[in-house]
Formats: C-alpha cells, structure tokens, sequence
C-alpha cells in the first residue's frame, strides 16, 4: 500500500520578506505529494525554486504561507526524519575528517550501536565503491569521489526516503552510471527516491513520476508517459519529453529549460 | 546525551586545528614570560606582579579564543553548508547549539590547563607559591569563559560573524561595569537605581569571577563565594544556550 510520504500543501516561501525591496519570492502556491515506493523527479530550470523547496521539506527552511509535511508529520519536526536521508547538490563534508570518520559521525548521529557502526560503514562504502579510501581525508577527495560519499552517508540506516538535490552533477559517466543503477536497486529494495534535476534523460530513464517546477510555480505533475501521451495526443510527429518541455518554452508559454 | 557529545568531540577536532589558537597560546607565553620581567624590574613584590599579569593574560587571551572561535563557529557552518549534515538527521537543533558549546569550551579548557601549567611553572621559577586562592581564580576564569562563549553562541545564532565578535566583545566590557547598583543608592543618583537593579538582573555580573586583586594582596576568598559564583554562571550559561537554541530553531537554513 502506498504512502504519502511528502505533501506539500499551498507553499509560499518569500525571502526577506520583511525588507519589500529585497523581498524574493521562490516558491508560489505550490502543491504536490509524492508517494512511497516511487522514483520521483523533481525537474526544472535552475533557479526554478527546486532547492528552496527541498530545504523546506527537510525543515531547514520554513515556508511563508501553506503547510509541508514529511513521513506523515510536520517538516520540522526531527522526529520526520528518522528515516529519511539526504544528498545535497554540493558535497559539504569537515575536511578534518576522513570518509570512514565522516561516516562514524553520521552514524553516531543516528545513535548506531558501536558494535554495528564498522560493519554499516563497510556496507555503504561497499555501495559507492569506496572503501578503498576509507582512510584518506575528505579534502583530498575529487567532486566526484566527494559525491560519492554523500551519497554513502545518505544510504546509513536503510533510510525509506532519499532525498537528492541535483546529486549527479558534476560526476564523470562511470558515477553517473553507478549512481543510476543504485538508485534503481534502492527503488527495488523498497526505498522512496525523490530528486531534483535539470537533465531530462535522467527523469526518462529512472522516474515513475515527475513534478515540474518553472518559476516557483508547479506546471506539470504525473507520469513520463502521461505526460507524453497528453502532449502528444493528435500529434502527427510524437515528441520526447526533452522536446515537449523544449517546444513549451520555444512557444513562449513556459520557461522550462 | 549522546548526540550532544557526538557534536561536541567533532567541533572540539575542528576547533583544535584552528591556527587562532597556537597564536593566541604564543602570545599568553609571551605575557607571562613578560610578567616575569616586570616582576624583576617592578619595585613591587615580583609574584604580585607575576600575579596579576598572569591572570590577566589568561584571561584576556580566553576572551579573544571565546571571541574568534564562538562567534565565528556557527556562522562558518551555516555559510559552508557542513550544517546540512547534522540539521538533516532527526536530532534537534538545541543539541547542534549544546553540542557546539561543549565542544569549543573543552577547547577553551584544555588550552586554559596549559596556560594554568605554564603559569604556575613560572610563578614557582620566580619564587612564588601556588595556593588555593589560585585554584579558585582559575575555576572562576574558566566559568567566566564559559559565559562569554554561550553570550558569543547566542549573539552569533542572532547576527552575522563579524557582528556576533563585537557584540560578545561589548558584552564582556559591559559586563564588567555591571557592579555599580550601588551608585543608585547615593541620593543624587537615585533616579538611577531601578536601570540599575534592572540591569544588574538581566545582565551577568563578569566582576563576581574577577579575584585578581585578592590573589594579587593574598586575601582570602571562600570556598562558598566560588561555588556560588560557579553556579551563578552556569544559569547564565543556560539561559543565553536556551535562548540560542529557540532563536537556532526558527532560523532559515539557507
């Protein structure tokens, strides 16, 4: 049985909202859920308020207007994110920390046992193939290396929803490669994969269900195929949804991409 | 508990790489060194001297470490992103503020002991004697650090680094003027006298973990004044950590 396990509801965010001037709007209005055991894509242009709106589910930053909830419960509440995990666009790691300290911290801060923290460590650096570096300092690493990493943290815990902001950019194609086939284990094995991007043959190729973003305003939501199919309904010659989304904005009538 | 601690022994790692800091050692190596040349050149006894400069010094280098390193911490965090990885797991972020506090004052701490052994190697050098009086001045340094550190937290969840220094650099001068309710009571100053009481309450009083001058004439401080003291700032430790959270909690992660 399926499950809500992110709902936003109405969400406005403006920032500096007190200063009218300086005010910004990211996010209008928006509305979208995203159910359990699902690949989701979350796509848009950048600055198309994707980011904004994943720190708000996450808590880190609070909507102006609306409600967002995660796992069930309000967004800032700690207790949503027991089993949810995060990879951000940006490796942002402690360089005095090596991978394998890095990882012992997040477990720690999932409150592992000891005695199960090295076999977890294994396991996660196991699924990026990395243990080879276990040892080596986190600022010795490439952005790809670092990438993968994030990656393995977010994978501590068995978490049942990840979620990932633009997490291949950047990645040479042997991680991108790498990334795509754990997210399409992960999604076999049950976990729920939300994630943001800009690429459009990443969300045909891995996603169930796409939300698209343009302005901070939410303009399409359903299935790759649903999504084609309406598009493309009476068209003499069918188009992808890369020239869909493409012939929107050509057309004036979105700026997607 | 242990996610407070898990904080903590990460930022204590973090802050003991910090470069401010064998800086700052260097120059209370120089005070002190200094203090004990002016000792023999001071027509004053030389341990009186060495007293007060030492103390001094330790206290004033625990200030700028406070400083740089309590105002600057959160900021670094939150403008490096590294915050993402603790404020995205399900632990509240009052722990992320405690867990930030303990772990810069154990390295406040530690660096304290070793200014505290530097000091009183030179002091017994130069003839002196380390007696009880200077365990508790110590003991109420260390406490008025640890003040100075959660104001500095509390001022840095608040505003930006920069701002966060010169607030907590005000508040400790200010804080060191928050003795004078008694100038209410001379009558041509009345009109004064509730500001004062008034201030006195809400600000922490840092003169009441100031010894220097009876550890310099050697009178005597009891053992209750301390506890006292002690416990006096560790309120104030609390409130300024608790306000510092709910401001953390409600504060854009951007």
């Amino acid at each position: 049985m399926t499950q809500k396990v992110i709902e936003v509801k109405n969400v406005t965010k403006i920032f500096n909202e007190a200063l009218e001037k300086k005010a910004k709007t990211a996010v209008s209005d928006l509305s979208f859920e995203v159910e359990s055991g699902a690949i989701t894509g979350f796509i848009g242009p950048n600055g198309a308020g994707k980011t904004t709106s994943i720190k708000m589910i996450l808590g880190l930053v609070k909507p102006t207007k609306g409600t967002v909830s995660l796992m069930g419960m309000p967004a800032n509440n700690p207790l949503a994110r027991e089993e949810v995990a995060f990879v951000s666009e940006q490796p942002y790691f402690y360089e005095h920390l090596s991978a394998y300290e890095t990882l012992k911290f997040i477990c720690n801060l999932r409150q592992f046992y000891k005695k199960e923290i090295d076999y977890e460590i294994r396991r996660v650096l196991d699924a990026v193939e990395m243990r080879q570096h276990a040892s080596a300092r986190v600022k010795s690493f490439s952005k790809g290396m670092q990438q993968r990493l994030n990656m393995a943290q977010a994978l501590i815990g068995n978490p049942k929803l990840i979620i990932m902001d633009e997490p291949m950019s950047g990645m040479d194609p042997l991680g991108r490669r790498l990334f795509r086939e754990l997210f399409k284990d992960l999604a076999e094995q049950g976990t729920t994969i939300f994630f943001s991007t800009h690429i459009v043959d990443d969300i045909e190729t891995l996603c169930d269900k796409i939300v698209v973003l343009s302005k901070g305003k939410l303009r399409l939501q359903g299935t790759v195929e649903e999504i084609v199919k309406s598009a493309n309904e009476n068209a003499e010659n069918p188009l992808s949804l890369e020239e869909i989304l493409y012939a929107k904005h050509t057309k004036g009538e979105e700026e997607w991409i | 508990m242990d996610i407070i601690f898990t904080i903590a022994s990460n930022t204590f790692r973090e802050t003991i790489r910090n470069k401010v800091l064998y800086n700052i050692l260097l120059f209370v190596g120089i005070i002190i060194v200094l203090s004990v040349s002016f000792g023999e050149w001071s027509v004053f006894a030389r341990v009186q001297v060495m007293n007060d400069f030492g103390l001094a010094a330790m206290s004033l280098s625990g200030l700028l470490l406070a400083v740089f390193i309590g105002s600057s911490l959160l900021g670094k965090e939150i403008s490096g992103k590294t915050i993402y990885l603790t404020a995205t797991k399900p632990i509240y972020r009052a722990n992320i503020i405690w867990g930030k506090f303990f772990g810069v004052f154990a390295t406040l701490f530690l660096n304290f002991l070793i200014m505290s052994i530097v000091f009183g190697i030179s002091l017994v050098a130069s003839e002196g004697e380390i007696t009880t009086i200077h365990i508790k001045a110590l003991a109420l340094l260390i406490t008025e650090l640890g003040v100075i550190l959660a104001f500095s937290l509390l001022f840095s969840v608040l505003s930006s680094p920069t701002l966060a220094a010169i607030f907590t650099i005000g508040f400790y001068i200010i804080g060191h003027f928050n003795d004078l309710v008694g100038i209410g009571d001379l009558e041509e100053k009345a009109w004064l006298a509730p500001f004062l009481y008034a201030f006195n309450l809400i600000m922490p009083n840092l003169e009441f973990f100031n010894i220097r001058a009876a550890v310099v004439l050697g009178n005597p401080i009891s053992t209750q004044y301390v506890l006292a003291a002690i416990a006096y700032g560790i309120l104030f430790i609390a409130i300024a950590l608790s306000l510092a959270s709910l401001a953390f909690e409600k504060k854009d992660l951007s």
